[in-house]
């Protein structure tokens, strides 16, 4: 188990540079840079005359005259203090911006994979054990039809057939989660279900699949014929197998609700990280972009050991090969 | 001297034996009719792909409107017989919006897909059959790659280069190509296992040679199915930017951006002016699923009837 964590760890860093590394160099492709952009307030390319000397002076102050390599340690280095930039937009550090963010977020993309992991492996489970009946039907049906909706669509159809019905918009405005717990899960909870209902459709083919490969085994037929119970049968000797692999999905999960969840808060106007770098990208605010980009792919990252340290752990035929 | 009646049972048992003798192999193009017949949804997938492609090509006979033809008297008109999905809020007609969005969808879609599948699947050639220290350089890019989700990567490239058709392309071609990377490599690796690469080997073909001429035709099964179950990822990521309102610019009509600002304002009171497009979406999704998970049934007898 220790050499197989610490080989796994080990991967992370390399992972976590190339990442670093191909985030700054794209960033090197943008037409002028910080100067040119701070001189404007966030809109290079167009027209301006500042004097030669002003946006010297910026140049060297943000240390765009060092070489490359050395911009990108001082880079690096500031990020992991947790230094990210100054935002173009209204000059203030990146970090102020992100801070107060994060938790919406994250509250918003823990109740999301959670609700897609319930909902998941329990149809999928339902669907295994009444295989090929309308129930089976119903649920691939609309787990397949679910897989091939744009999420965005999916939470305005819901918004407008709320509105039509109820009258009334579903409640939007946030507080925070210390301050007024009811009031903050009734605004999260409509757009967490929707990310986590459209993520548990994977989940529920992957599990149906499974549970159906286990439910063919040799110990599932002993069980049964030494006369257990259906439902210990499937509680003690299928779910705890088939479940199994379904875990694995968990890190790609983490990536494929991101998107969405980006998507659905522009949707439902959470001021979340994903609606912040939504306004970034349209204003071109690239210190802030950068910043959400690295610290997305670093989340992601780390789900991604989190769920293989996991797994290890449930799996003892891991961590002894 | 062997009797008539005789002669008759030899023959009819000979005929038996013809008759219960394992029926052979069907051809190729055989088997596909079989199993199409056998197969609903891949039939399915197939029409829906093959109305949405025609439908791309011919949109300006198909339409009856053009797509930026306004009528300020039809403003959010409901459907009818002159408008099959009614009109938008500067009065402009739905089905020929939608009818053109196809267009863009599947442009977008299918050089997006070319492109990232076709870039990947070399990389994956390569450092499949090399195997070694090139290999797990290309794995960790992958690695590293693969933490950006879909969105979030295009987005990124479409902040950095600007959102024009080509580089909208590239961004999502840009989140297909670890895919193309990954399923190529596991694809050639195993194929490289097999006794007719080590008797390529054996008579002295060059690695050049072994791998284009004994891999790559090998690799082209799982090529497709990436490519067809990649499209509709591709279309619903392009939908996303441009819902976001950063795809490809006005006035050329997508589906995602036929949902976007205004259009969500007004659905309360039109739903048809949002509820049309997302169906299309999702239909075309569906349709390359489908023809994606047929394909691979085709090509695949492991995953068959799964």
């Amino acid at each position: 188990m220790r050499t197989y964590l610490i080989k796994r760890m080990l991967l992370f860093v390399p992972t976590a540079f190339l990442v670093s590394v191909g985030i700054f160099a794209m960033l090197q492709f943008i037409p002028g840079d910080a100067a040119d952009a701070l001189l404007l307030g966030g809109t290079p390319g167009e027209a301006y005359d500042p004097t030669e000397g002003q946006a010297e002076r910026i140049r060297e102050k943000l240390g765009l005259d060092a070489p490359i390599p050395v911009q990108y340690a001082r880079w690096m280095g500031n990020f992991l203090r947790g230094d990210f930039g100054i935002s173009f937009n209204n000059r203030k550090p990146v970090i102020e911006r992100m801070a107060p963010r994060i938790l919406l977020s994250f509250e918003l993309g823990f109740l999301a994979v959670s609700l897609a992991f319930v909902l998941g492996t329990v149809g999928g489970v339902i669907s295994a054990v009444k295989q090929d009946t309308w129930i089976d039907y119903a649920l691939r049906g609309s787990s397949m039809t679910l897989q091939a909706m744009p999420g965005f669509w999916l939470a305005l159809m819901v918004i407008v057939i709320l509105v039509a019905t109820l009258g009334t918009k579903p409640p939007i405005e946030y507080k925070h989660l210390w301050v007024d717990p009811v009031r903050n899960l009734s605004v999260l909870l409509l757009p967490a279900f929707l990310v986590g209902l459209r993520s548990s459709a994977e989940i529920l083919r992957m599990t149906r699949s499974s549970v159906l490969e286990v439910l063919r085994e040799d110990y599932v037929r002993t069980a049964e014929s030494k006369g257990l119970y259906r439902s210990r049968v499937l509680g003690q000797h299928v779910l705890r197998n088939a479940l199994l692999p379904v875990t694995t999905l968990a890190g790609f999960e983490v990536v494929f609700l991101m998107s969405g969840q980006v998507i659905i808060e522009s949707v439902f106007n959470l001021h979340g990280i994903g609606k912040l770098f939504i306004n970034a990208v349209g204003n071109r605010d690239y210190p802030v972009v950068q910043a959400i980009v690295m610290f997305i792919a670093l989340v992601v990252l780390l789900a991604n050991l989190v769920v293989d340290v996991m797994y290890a752990w449930l799996d003892p035929r891991i961590r002894y090969t | 001297m062997v009797s008539r009646d005789e002669t008759a049972s030899a023959e009819a048992i000979r005929e038996n034996l013809i008759a219960t003798e394992p029926p052979r192999r069907p051809g190729a193009v055989k088997y596909a009719v079989y199993y199409f017949r056998h197969k609903l949804l891949g039939v399915v997938g197939l029409f829906i792909v093959a109305v949405m492609v025609f439908t791309a090509l011919f949109a300006d006979v198909i339409a009856p409107y053009t797509y930026q033809e306004q009528n300020y008297d039809q403003l959010l008109h409901a459907p009818s017989w002159e408008f099959f999905f009614g009109t938008d809020n500067f009065g402009r007609d739905i089905f020929s919006r939608i009818v053109h969005g196809a267009r863009i969808s599947m442009l977008v879609g299918f050089l997006s897909v070319l492109a990232g599948t076709g870039i990947g699947a070399v990389i994956g050639l390569i450092s499949g059959f090399f195997m070694g220290k090139f290999d797990a350089v290309v794995q960790r890019f992958v690695d590293a790659w693969m933490a950006f989700p879909d969105l979030i990567l295009a987005l990124f490239i479409v902040a950095v280069f600007g959102n024009t058709l080509p580089n909208v392309i590239l961004a999502i071609a840009a989140t297909i190509l670890p895919r193309g990377v990954r399923i190529i490599r596991s694809a050639t690796i195993s194929i490289r296992e097999m006794d007719y690469t080590l008797a390529a080997r054996a008579i002295g073909a060059s690695d050049m040679r072994t791998m284009l001429r004994h891999i790559m035709p090998n690799t082209v099964a799982p090529f497709l199915i990436i490519m067809s179950s990649m499209f509709g990822t591709a279309i619903l990521t392009e939908a996303g930017l441009s819902y976001l309102g950063l795809g490809i610019s006005e006035p050329t009509p997508s589906w995602g951006r036929m949902l976007t600002g205004q259009a969500a304002q007004y659905a309360p009171r039109a739903p048809w002016i949002i509820a049309f497009p997302g169906i299309f979406l999702t239909i075309t999704v569906m349709g390359f699923a489908f023809f994606g998970d047929a394909l691979r049934d085709l090509f695949d007898p492991r995953q068959r009837g799964r």
